[in-house]
Formats: C-alpha cells, sequence, structure tokens
C-alpha cells in the first residue's frame, strides 16, 4: 500500500465520522436540551430550598424518605413494571413470532389492527379503558358479569390497580412493538430459515429455536424500555379520577408523587430529589441489565 | 381572554370638558385574572361596571389551577391578581411557606360585610385565624326527594338518620336506592353527621387537628352506611355513574341527600326527574342532637395575590364578585352572601319546575346548620376516603372496619403537611 493510499483512506474515514456525528447532531442536541440540561437542572434544585433558595443539602432527600406515602408507590410501581414487563415480553414476544409464520398479506393488516389502540394517546387509552372496565357499559360485560363483577369498584378490585394500569399500558405501547419485531424478523437471513425448514423443523421450532434466539437482543431492549417508561407510571393512575372521585389515584405512583410535590404543595426541591433518585434507578437498572447481558457485544 | 375597549377618544374628551382632571388622575389599572368558566360572565359584568379597571380574564380549567399556578409563582410572571378558587383545599395549599400566593384579607374586608355572609360561609376561607378569600357559593347537603313517588310508596321524609336508615331497610330490598355510598362526598358527610372528629381544626391552636375515628360519633354512622349497603339501599356505584343515572331516571331514587346545587345542576338536568317531582327537607340530624350538622360538597371562592401591583383594586373585584346583589342575582349557584342569596332564590322560588315553592327556604334555612369544620386543609380528606375506604369496598370491605386504616391515613397525612396532630 503506498503512502498516499493510506493518507486517502484515513481522510475518508475522518469524513465518515464527521458524517455519522453530523447526523448525530439534531439528536444530541435535542437530547442535551430536553434531556441532560433538565436532568442536572433537577439534580442540583434538589439540595436547595427552592422557596428561599439556599443550599440545604439532603433535606429533600430526607422529606422524600420520611413522606409515608413513598414507599407504598415503589411497592405500588414495582408491582405494576413487573405485570406489565412480563405481560409486554411474552405477549409480544409471542404474537410477533405467530404473525411471522402466518402469510404476509394476512400478518400486515394483523399488525395493523394490533397498533391502531398504539395509535390512540395514552391518555384517551385511559378514558377508554374506564368505560371498557365498567359492568355497566362495557362491551365485555357477559364476561365481567361471569365473573361475578357488577360495579366498576369490583372490576378494579378484582383486577388490583397495578393490574388495570398494566392492562392499559399494554394496549397502548404493545402494537408499536409488535411493528417494530415485524420488521426484525422480515429482515432475518432468509437462506437460514430455508436450512431450517429444509432440515425439517417445524413452524414452533423454527419459531422458537430459529428465530427467537436471532431477535433476543430486540426483546432485552425492549424489557429495558419498558422498565424505564413503567416507573415513571404517571397518565393511567392520575386520570383515574375521572371515572369519579371515588377512584382518584392521586399518590399511587412515584412520578404522581413527585407532580404532587411540585404542583400542589409547591416545593419543587422535593419533587427534584424524588425525580433525580426516578431516573438514577432507571439508569441503573438499564446499565445492570446491558452489562449483565452482553447486550452490545457483537457475535 | 375578553377585554373591555372603551371609546377612550369620546370618554376622554367628555371627562376633560367635564371635569378638572379629577378623573384622569385616576389611572386605569388592568388586573389578571384567572377564571373559571361559569364566572366568566361575572367577571365581564364586573369590567363593564367599573371605568378604572380593566380586566384580563383568562379561563382556567379548575383542575388545572393549581399546578398553572404553582409554574407562574417559580417563574415569577404572569402571576395572576384575583383567582377563582373552585376547591375549598385551595385556601390552605396557598397561603403556605411553600406557596405563599394569597392575600390576607382579614383587615381588608369590613367586618360588617363579612357579617352578611351566612353562618360558617366563609369558614373554608379561614386558616388559622385570618381570612384568606370570599366564598362564592354555598353548597351544605340537604335531602331531595320525589315527591308524588314518595306519596305513592306511602313514606314520610325522614327527620333524622334513624328513620333514614329504617327507610331504607324498607326500601332498599324492593330495589330503591338512597343515595351513593361509595363516592368521596357523600360518605364524607354522612360520617361527620354527628360530629366525628375527622380531622376538625381544634378552637385557638393553629395548625392543630383532632382525628380520632374511634368514638360513637363516627362508628354509628359507619354502621349506618354499611348496614344501607348491605340491603341495598345505598348504591356501590357513584351519583354520576350510568348504573346510578339510570336508577334515578327509572324511578328507583326516591330520594337522595346531596348539595344544595344537587337539585339544579344533577337531578334537573342528569336525572331528569320531570317537572313538579323535585322537592326539598332539612337536613337530618342524630337522635343524640338537638339541631342538624350538616357537611358541604364543593362551594368556590375568590382569592387574591398577596403581592399585587394593585391591592385595593383586587379586594374591590373580590368583594364586588362574592357580594354585589345585582351580580350574585344571576350566579350560577346559591350565593353565600345572605343578601345576595335572597335576591337570587326570588328565581328559584317562581320556578315551576319544583313541586314545592319551598325549596328555596330550605336551602338557605339549612344554611345555619353547616359544619363548623368545613375547612380548608392542606390535604384531601376526600382523596384519603377514595383511596381508603372506597376502594375497600369494592372487595367486599365496610366502612367501619377500614375506620382505623383512614385514621391512620389522615394522621399520617397532616403531620406530613405540618399539622400537630391531637
Amino acid at each position: 500500500m503506498t503512502a498516499s493510499r493510506v493518507k486517502q483512506e484515513r481522510r475518508k474515514a475522518f469524513l465518515d465520522t464527521r458524517m455519522s456525528y453530523l447526523l448525530l447532531l439534531p439528536y444530541l442536541l435535542l437530547l442535551l436540551m430536553f434531556g441532560l440540561v433538565p436532568i442536572g437542572y433537577a439534580f442540583g434544585l434538589s439540595f436547595f430550598d427552592t422557596i428561599d433558595m439556599v443550599f440545604w443539602g439532603p433535606t429533600n432527600y430526607q422529606f422524600v424518605f420520611d413522606d409515608f406515602r413513598v414507599p407504598a408507590s415503589v411497592v405500588n410501581v414495582l408491582t405494576f413494571v413487573a405485570i406489565w414487563v412480563s405481560m409486554t415480553v411474552i405477549c409480544v414476544g409471542a404474537l410477533s413470532l405467530m404473525l411471522d409464520s402466518v402469510g404476509r398479506r394476512a400478518a400486515t393488516m394483523l399488525r395493523t389492527v394490533y397498533f391502531l389502540p398504539g395509535a390512540v394517546t395514552s391518555s384517551a387509552i385511559v378514558v377508554l379503558w374506564l368505560f371498557v372496565l365498567d359492568p355497566s357499559v362495557s362491551p365485555f360485560q357477559p364476561i365481567l358479569q361471569m365473573v361475578g363483577w357488577v360495579s366498576r369498584a369490583d372490576v378494579i378490585s378484582g383486577i388490583g390497580l397495578a393490574g388495570v394500569f398494566a392492562l392499559m399500558a399494554y394496549f397502548s405501547a404493545s402494537g408499536g412493538w409488535i411493528v417494530v419485531f415485524g420488521g426484525a424478523l422480515a429482515s432475518l437471513p432468509t437462506e437460514v430459515m430455508e436450512a431450517a425448514r429444509i432440515d425439517g423443523a417445524s413452524r414452533l421450532q423454527l419459531a422458537l429455536r430459529i428465530k427467537l434466539p436471532m431477535i433476543w437482543r430486540s426483546i432485552v431492549l425492549m424489557g429495558i424500555l419498558s422498565f424505564a417508561t413503567g416507573l415513571q407510571l404517571f397518565v393511567e393512575p392520575q386520570l383515574m379520577g375521572m371515572a369519579g372521585t371515588q377512584f382518584a389515584q392521586n399518590d399511587w405512583s412515584l412520578n404522581q408523587m413527585a407532580f404532587q410535590y411540585a404542583f400542589r404543595m409547591g416545593d419543587f426541591g422535593a419533587s427534584a430529589a424524588l425525580s433525580t433518585m426516578l431516573v438514577g434507578s432507571s439508569i441503573a437498572i438499564a446499565l445492570v441489565i446491558v452489562f449483565a447481558t452482553n447486550f452490545y457485544k457483537l457475535d | 381572554m375578553h377585554k373591555l375597549k372603551t371609546t377612550t377618544a369620546v370618554a376622554g374628551g367628555l371627562a376633560l370638558a367635564m371635569m378638572a382632571g379629577g378623573a384622569l388622575a385616576q389611572d386605569q389599572v388592568t388586573l389578571n385574572i384567572w377564571s373559571d368558566t361559569p364566572r366568566l360572565s361575572m367577571f365581564e359584568l364586573y369590567d363593564q361596571t367599573h371605568d378604572n379597571v380593566t380586566l384580563n380574564v383568562t379561563t382556567v380549567a379548575p383542575a388545572d389551577l393549581i399546578a398553572k399556578l404553582q409554574l407562574a409563582m417559580q417563574a415569577k410572571s404572569e402571576i395572576p391578581d384575583v383567582v377563582f378558587l373552585s376547591d375549598i383545599g385551595y385556601t390552605a395549599q396557598l397561603s403556605t411557606r411553600r406557596s405563599n400566593y394569597l392575600m390576607d384579607l382579614t383587615d381588608k374586608v369590613p367586618q360588617a360585610l363579612q357579617d352578611e355572609f351566612y353562618p360558617n360561609g366563609n369558614s373554608p376561607c379561614e386558616v388559622n385565624g385570618k381570612l384568606y378569600c370570599l366564598r362564592n357559593d354555598l353548597a351544605h347537603m340537604m335531602v331531595w326527594y320525589d315527591k308524588p313517588l314518595m306519596e305513592k310508596l306511602g313514606k314520610a321524609v325522614p327527620t333524622t338518620y334513624a328513620e333514614f336508615e329504617a327507610l331504607g331497610a324498607e326500601l332498599g330490598p324492593e330495589g330503591y336506592v338512597l343515595g351513593s355510598a361509595v363516592e368521596a362526598f357523600p360518605l364524607y358527610s354522612f360520617l361527620v353527621s354527628d360530629g366525628c372528629d375527622m380531622a376538625m381544626p381544634v378552637e385557638g391552636k393553629p395548625d392543630t387537628l383532632k382525628i380520632d375515628l374511634t368514638t360513637d360519633k363516627c362508628t354509628k354512622p359507619a354502621a349506618m352506611v354499611d348496614a344501607m349497603v348491605a340491603n341495598g339501599s345505598l348504591a356501590k356505584v357513584g351519583p354520576f355513574e350510568p348504573d346510578f343515572v339510570n336508577l334515578a331516571k327509572t324511578g328507583k331514587v326516591p330520594l337522595i341527600i346531596g348539595p344544595t346545587w344537587f337539585g339544579e345542576y344533577v337531578i334537573k338536568p342528569t336525572y331528569e326527574w320531570p317537572e313538579g317531582t323535585l322537592a326539598a327537607a332539612m337536613p337530618l340530624k342524630w337522635d343524640d342532637q338537638d339541631q342538624p350538622l350538616t357537611w358541604s360538597w364543593g362551594g368556590g371562592t375568590y382569592g387574591g395575590w398577596k403581592d399585587t401591583a394593585h391591592p385595593d383594586e383586587v379586594v374591590d373585584v373580590i368583594e364586588w364578585m362574592a357580594t354585589d346583589v345585582a351580580n350574585q342575582t344571576d350566579a350560577v349557584t346559591l350565593p353565600a352572601h345572605e343578601p345576595s342569596a335572597i335576591a337570587w332564590g326570588a328565581k328559584l322560588k317562581a320556578d315551576s319546575y319544583y313541586a314545592d315553592a319551598d325549596v328555596f327556604d330550605v336551602e338557605v334555612g339549612s344554611a345555619k346548620y353547616s359544619h363548623p369544620g368545613y375547612v380548608s386543609l392542606r390535604f384531601s380528606v376526600s382523596d384519603a376516603i377514595a383511596k381508603v375506604i372506597t376502594q375497600g369496598m369494592g372487595g367486599g370491605g365496610t366502612v367501619l372496619g377500614a375506620l382505623p386504616a383512614l385514621q391512620t391515613e389522615l394522621t399520617n397525612l397532616a403531620k406530613l403537611n405540618g399539622y400537630t396532630v391531637e
């Protein structure tokens, strides 16, 4: 290789890197403006008395830890996340694999159908669910009444609030993931599939032994993202009050507590402390999962 | 947004010609107002009748008001001078160190004017002995009933809770319903009707609440609700849920305990009781009481910003909104200001919708039984009731069984919000 050739290669590599940073730039800018700066601001704010603006160290954190509602909402949120993430991983994974084994046209149509609830904003979905869960107006009235639930209160206490919110969140988020997985499965090499088929693999074996190991990273990614979203649960419990004051849940989740601190009590410092801890745990858990599963290791 | 455009050229010219600068010395003051929709026309009327003040009115959804106010205060800009507060809890929540918004009106509103309000009418505006707002409307609970239906059933309208419970025991098994057991406010009103110390302020001790749900005064009403749920006379659905509305529309609700606004805003438009059926009666009392003690459900207030540039005008707007008779005559709900209420009531008396002409008399007659403990707190007791009692009821729990848990919840909430608990 001549010297000029090496130089040319280097220059090309440099241009490529520069180009990729240039393409990343809009995202990085937005991340900085709406992600990192607010997190940094909240982190700073969490050590201040936000009324007289004096530094008071961990007092806000102490306040949050002393609040009797916080442990209860930690349990609530973790229960919700456990139900929702397992539901999402199992159901979305299973549905996507099943869709991939039916005819292409039927699969596309079904995927669109699955996606439809997700196209509605999650707040609207909550309102919709409030009707679905009311035995007097629900289209699933016979089923609900078969279980012996005659009022909305029966249904909610029967399923449990964590379960109700998990159902709501599942239907608003799963459709999008099914579409994503459709793409991931469609991009799997056809020669591998054909080889497996020639070797006599059934559709089930094809799905579980060949396709699943090839898309597990996407499934882990979905799990991580769902987990992070789940910890920030807010809309579903917050809107429960729309069904009537008797269903109001103003301090069910941690994010609601942060909202209460800031916008009810007017204590932005305490709110910042709780939010900082919330984002901290999301990041910590994501890091553990990423490194424990060798997520970014190339095969 | 609403802004009154005065024809400055003409008015200014006339003023210049007629007066020796007196009117001109008065600067035009602009106040920022946050209102809900029903109060818009009242603020507009103030604007039109007061030449020296221009109101810049913004409509804010009642549920968003506190959040928006906190943001404005945090940003230190666009802070409204006068607000309509739809929830009585806001008074206490907006006069804390953390959110110090409300102006102290104690010495600004003349005592004579304060005395024109119904007894305890302004209690939701008083925090630790200071007046922070003026009440717009009363909302105490009373008895609403379907007169022809009660006559058909051959039942007398109850005057005591014992009679009410007995009526439920007779009618419940026949499929009639006398109200809801799960909606927080009606349940709240049952529970405190005999003087139960459910987060009640202690006279003379600032920031002190008495919370004791173990007494007979609490367990008796709780047991009554449980018995009435068991026999079906109190529904396990809220009064605005479709199931309940259906019962009310089909003549299965002969009687319901509800606030003063229930007739005009729930029974008439939602339950659609036909003309000539709805009548009202005085609030119920317990056998050991000399007179009823009635809780309230709502009733808005007007408050001002303590750091406003125009304190005098702010006080004037608040006073006018709550007490101007001409203005309040057309108010949507029963005014808390007595002379206004009397003027307002003429319309109700002439309304042929009601079965009796005395509905208004019952409304104002029962005002004196208003519970003095209906005050503004920095936390919501009704939310705690919804969380602790109502949710348990879905799974078959009782009100009586949930009282210890409610006591713990309320004690925790009170301490968290800086109250001393007795």
